[in-house]
């Protein structure tokens, strides 16, 4: 999958929403960077030039959008098309019909339901654009507010893993797998 | 959450074999037992819910005879003769990233098939009981998960006999070769609730 396939920007009530390109970064790292948004975020980076070079080598980088509310970039979103589990013999119908999405927020964007607009449209670029089938999003079972963004999404919690996820301070967490099909979001 | 998809190659260097229980042994293949675990695949019915149904012995020996799947496959031997053989891969599972170290290698992914000519013994149960101990106290992992078709209901019985929970289903999730998207199951069990039953 790639991003080009997609007209940007795309426009929403009160976002714009695009790939992040290399001049983003600064302000991306500013929001990640930050102790309560690295919190429950797979990595919490420290050093500008390290993150940077980890965000190319894992092909984070190509899978990044942001969100902008005027001139300020005010997080970033992942948008990620996989393979779903098939059996063999049917692998390649099975190929690039899933996305994981993901996001982060700075604080002082929090709670306006900013993310769940931008996830609306993250939705809409997934079943409608990219052809996706199935969408999913994971999360640390204590992390509540994206908790509440994936159930305003409509998405349906399918998995509680106990104790499946090493969080850096807190030990192993819970778990939890959000899911929507495009037949669930087309109703 | 998804794990470090690469795989402990050495995990099973770390368990004596043969593993017994009461009427079964478990050891790692040899390529000696290619064919009789083709045969037991090409078996009708029984690759209806397995990852592949190999078309030939080559075909079989192709995909699973590599080193990565020998390092993941166990026979299971019983009344003398090869009756079937598990699944069992060593991985990390989700981490932050700054504590990425302590979770490596601290999660076991079990499977099982049987030979239906040994099926309704509870041959299945007992080699997956066998295999969850061979995890937490051989190789020391801390969790262990299985995953199945939601319709495989023999499978998700042995899950739920030898202590694993349902933690997950997938809607229409898994796509099957003949029956398309199907709901998939998983099960966990963690080393202190497997602990908890074998006091």
């Amino acid at each position: 999958m790639s991003f080009d396939q997609i007209a940007w920007p795309r426009r929403t009530d009160r976002l714009t929403i695009r790939p992040a390109t290399a001049s983003d970064l600064p302000a991306v790292f500013a929001v990640r960077s930050l102790p309560e948004v690295a919190e429950w975020m797979p990595d919490r980076p420290t050093s500008y030039d390290e993150w940077v070079l980890r965000l190319g080598g894992s092909g984070a980088f190509d899978r990044m959008l942001v969100m902008e509310r005027g001139d300020a970039i005010v997080g970033d979103l992942y948008l990620h098309v996989e393979n779903a589990w098939a059996q063999l013999e049917v692998r390649e119908a099975g190929a690039g019909v899933q996305a994981e999405i993901g996001w982060s927020l700075a604080p002082a964007y929090q709670g306006q339901g900013l993310v769940t607009e931008a996830c609306g449209e993250l939705l809409r670029i997934c079943f409608v654009e990219l052809g996706v089938r199935r969408v999913v999003a994971n999360a640390f079972a204590d992390n509540t507010p994206s908790l509440r963004v994936m159930e305003r999404l409509g998405m349906t919690c399918e998995a509680r893993n106990r104790a499946d996820s090493l969080h850096r301070d807190r030990g192993w967490l819970d778990g939890v797998t959000y899911a929507l099909l495009r037949e669930e979001w087309q109703t | 959450m998804g794990g470090d998809a690469a795989q402990d190659l050495t995990a099973f260097d770390r368990v004596s074999w043969p593993v017994r229980s009461e009427r079964l042994a478990i050891r790692p293949p040899t390529p000696e037992d290619f064919s009789r675990l083709y045969e037991i695949r090409a078996a009708p019915g029984v690759t209806q819910w397995l990852t592949g149904a190999p078309a030939s012995l080559e075909d079989y020996v192709e995909r699973y005879g590599t080193p990565e799947r020998l390092a993941t496959t166990l026979v299971l031997e019983a009344e003398g003769a090869v009756v079937g053989d598990l699944f069992c891969a060593v991985e990390s599972p989700w981490s932050q990233a700054e504590v990425r170290d302590r979770a490596r290698n601290t999660l076991a992914a079990i499977g099982w098939c049987l030979d239906p000519a040994y099926t309704g013994r509870g041959y299945a149960t007992e080699a997956a009981a066998a295999l969850l101990r061979i995890c937490f106290e051989d190789i020391a992992v801390r969790r262990v998960v299985a995953g199945a078709f939601a319709d495989n209901a023999a499978s998700v019985r042995v899950m739920e006999k030898i202590g694993m929970r349902i933690e997950g289903r997938g809607v229409r999730d898994s796509l099957h070769r003949d029956l398309g998207w199907l709901d998939g199951v998983t099960a966990a069990i963690l080393l202190e609730e497997w602990r908890e039953r074998h006091r």
